[in-house]
């Protein structure tokens, strides 16, 4: 991107595409504006009014304002370098071929879970999810005619989220409730009585989804299917983000908009740099909180955390992040493959933090878990 | 308004304390004529600004709070149903036809403006203040949206009517819910937090100047402790001013624990924050240095 030009628009449209290049939305508007904001300065104005004009042209989120002025300094004063010393432009090719290895392992791993290894893996996980299996197949046994029922069940989630009534209302053609107010108000235009009666009924809640889903070691086997029931979901609902933790917090909702689910589980491994790695739920949702929650979740969002809670992180940093997030949102709902098991317990340090502000603690381990929650909803 | 100097200048004269950013802000959206989006803490003078700048100009505040379910007529035009009725029934004996009758009662005699018609058809380029607009629902905001690049306005049955000066527009918003990119775009972007011990010191004294001097430090000093801790709501300029007009009403010349323990309502308005900052009030006051009376 370094790119020294002569001229100082030229450097400046430069540095606007920089700044594209971090998140910041900057169209020939902005440029414009930029450069007409640079003609309001005069001599007498100092470097750090050259870099506070740009800043309030250019900035428009208080994230950018905070960002902003790191951008700008390594932006100009490598221009600086770049015209003491006469350094060359920056080839950005080789760290692109480093991670175009990587994911062909990334790839690799996601064959091997989604199509094979199954039978290790029951193995492992015979220990902490097996045991209560009454005519209900878990979720990790899935099979292709349990997925139909699981996409039929999510159509009826959907359905009841898509359905939900507000307080308000709205006009409508069908008969349900006289709105006086509007009846008066469109009579008195054109009649002297009322002749025509205006009809209302209660406004449909757009509300809005958030998942974010577990994709440590220790819900390997159920990160296959928790995939599956994002894509799923993502297919069938417009207004949802779904997002992927493990030690790091990965926004995929971008990649799971494919037609195929393949492709779309594809781009998801080649993102998300530490598949079945660590947990760090504290931590991830700390970062959702910070710098998702803002934008994805309102008092009309449904959040689902897809986890098991194995976790020693900072009890404290999760309490608070969980209570923000209880308080922003809707509902906060927390689905436990665990929990399906009589003998768990909720022991961990994040999990006991949590339990106060989780509205609905659920297990998720077979379609009967499903549909049962699809129910409470 | 001529250089960033001249609007610090004009700011402050007008007691409004701003650093340079928000001046150039300010002086950048005046000159080119674009919306200013203010976003932050409650009680940081978001506001404020809107009431400092039609001082500046000398010009009309036109104030729009925005709330749940607030609708485009309230916020633009009404048609005065019993004036055009009274009319109507005045001019009974003229024979006129119904055209003219038409024109004469859809004419804008017979509307009532409300304030975003009124900012932009006032003679005299006025501030429209739209106060905390994430309040208001989205389909809202994307209306306003046509309004903020276009300065026009259309209705059925006159026609458009366009600005015939282009309002100092002003948003503010307390980030309830994230306004929309579309409508960033269209703005120049203040983000103001809570002042620095400086700055909010001579805030006070410029608003309060009759006083004491070690009263307005211990206060602010306080003030800045005090948003350190965990609290829900953390207090605003707005309540430093508060708690320090009424310590100075009271004829208080330093803070000692009785009075904080007293007054705390005033700074904090929630039972938990009261309750979280009564738990380390002696911390606070180590920090700040208020004489703690031997009981």
């Amino acid at each position: 991107m370094l790119d020294r030009k002569t001229s100082l628009s030229a450097n400046l449209i430069h540095f606007c595409r920089y700044l594209r290049l971090h998140d910041f939305i900057i169209g020939i508007q902005e440029e414009q504006d930029a450069l007409a904001s640079l003609q309001m300065l005069s001599a007498v104005n100092t470097y750090e009014d050259f870099q506070l004009a740009l800043r309030a042209v250019l900035c428009k989120t208080h994230k950018q304002v905070q960002e902003f002025s790191g951008h700008f300094n390594s932006y100009w004063k490598d221009i600086q370098k770049a015209l003491d010393s006469k350094l060359k432009d920056k080839q950005e090719e080789k760290p692109v071929q480093k991670e175009q290895v990587s994911t062909a392992q990334y790839i690799h791993e996601l064959k091997s879970w989604l199509y094979g290894n199954n039978q290790d893996e029951e193995i492992e996980t015979a220990t902490y999810s097996n045991q209560n299996v009454q005519s209900t197949t878990s979720l990790i046994e899935l099979q292709a005619r349990d997925l139909a029922e699981i996409n039929r069940w999510i159509k009826v989630m959907i359905q009841r989220i898509a359905n939900k009534r507000s307080r308000r209302y709205t006009t409508t053609h069908r008969k349900d409730k006289i709105d006086l107010q509007y009846s008066l108000r469109k009579n008195i235009l054109q009649y002297d009585e009322m002749i025509q009666l205006m009809q209302k009924t209660k406004k449909k809640n757009q509300l809005k989804v958030v998942l974010i889903c577990d994709v440590s070691r220790s819900m390997e086997l159920y990160s296959r299917f928790f995939l599956q029931f994002m894509y799923a979901f993502q297919t069938a609902f417009s207004r949802i983000h779904s997002f992927v933790f493990s030690t790091e917090l990965y926004s995929i909702s971008s990649e799971l908009n494919h037609n195929d689910i393949n492709q779309s589980v594809e781009q998801v491994l080649h993102k998300v740099k530490h598949w079945s790695g660590g947990t760090r739920i504290s931590e991830s949702l700390q970062t959702f909180v910070e710098d998702y929650a803002q934008k994805h979740v309102d008092r009309k969002t449904l959040v689902f955390i897809l986890s098991d809670g194995w976790d020693h992180g900072d009890a404290a940093t999760m309490a608070e992040s969980m209570q923000k997030l209880q308080r922003k949102s809707m509902r906060l709902i927390w689905l436990n493959p665990l929990a399906a098991n009589p003998n768990w317990k909720p022991e961990t340090n994040c999990l006991v933090a949590a339990k106060p502000y989780i509205d609905e603690f659920l297990p998720f381990n077979n379609i009967n878990d499903l549909k049962s929650m699809v129910k409470r909803i | 308004m001529k250089s960033i100097e001249s609007t610090l200048d004009d700011l402050a004269k007008q007691g409004y304390i701003a650093d340079r950013a928000i001046a150039m802000s300010v002086y950048l959206a005046n000159e080119l004529q674009r919306p200013l989006l203010i976003e932050g803490p409650p009680g940081v003078g978001k506001t404020e600004i809107a009431k400092v700048l039609a001082k500046i100009h000398n010009t009309d505040l036109i104030r729009m709070q925005c709330y749940e379910g607030l609708h485009m007529e309230q916020a633009l035009y009404e048609w005065n149903y019993q004036k055009q009725l009274l009319s109507l029934k005045m001019t009974e004996q003229e024979k006129k036809s119904l055209s003219e009758k038409e024109t004469m009662i859809y004419s804008r005699k017979f509307l009532f403006e409300r304030p975003l018609l009124q900012a932009i058809s006032a003679e005299k380029s006025v501030v429209l203040l739209i106060d905390e607009l994430d309040r208001a629902d989205e389909e809202f905001e994307s209306f306003l949206l046509e309004l903020l690049s276009d300065w026009q306005i259309s209705i059925p049955e006159i026609g458009k009517i366009e600005a015939t000066s282009i309002p100092k527009v002003i948003i503010t918003s307390n980030r309830v819910r994230e306004l929309s990119e579309a409508l960033r775009r269209r703005c120049f972007y203040i983000w103001i937090d809570y002042p620095s011990f400086e700055k909010e010191l001579e805030i006070v004294q410029n608003k309060l100047p009759e006083i004491d001097k070690t009263l307005a430090s211990q206060i602010c000093v306080f003030m800045k402790e005090l948003r350190q801790l965990k609290l829900d709501k953390k207090p605003g300029v707005a309540e430093t001013l508060d708690w320090a007009m009424a310590l100075a009403a009271l004829h208080i010349d330093h803070l000692d624990t009785k009075i904080v323990e007293e007054t705390l309502g005033f700074i904090l308005k929630d039972w938990k924050d009261i309750r979280t900052a009564q738990m380390s009030l002696s911390e606070l006051f180590e920090k700040t240095g208020v004489i703690q009376k031997l009981n």
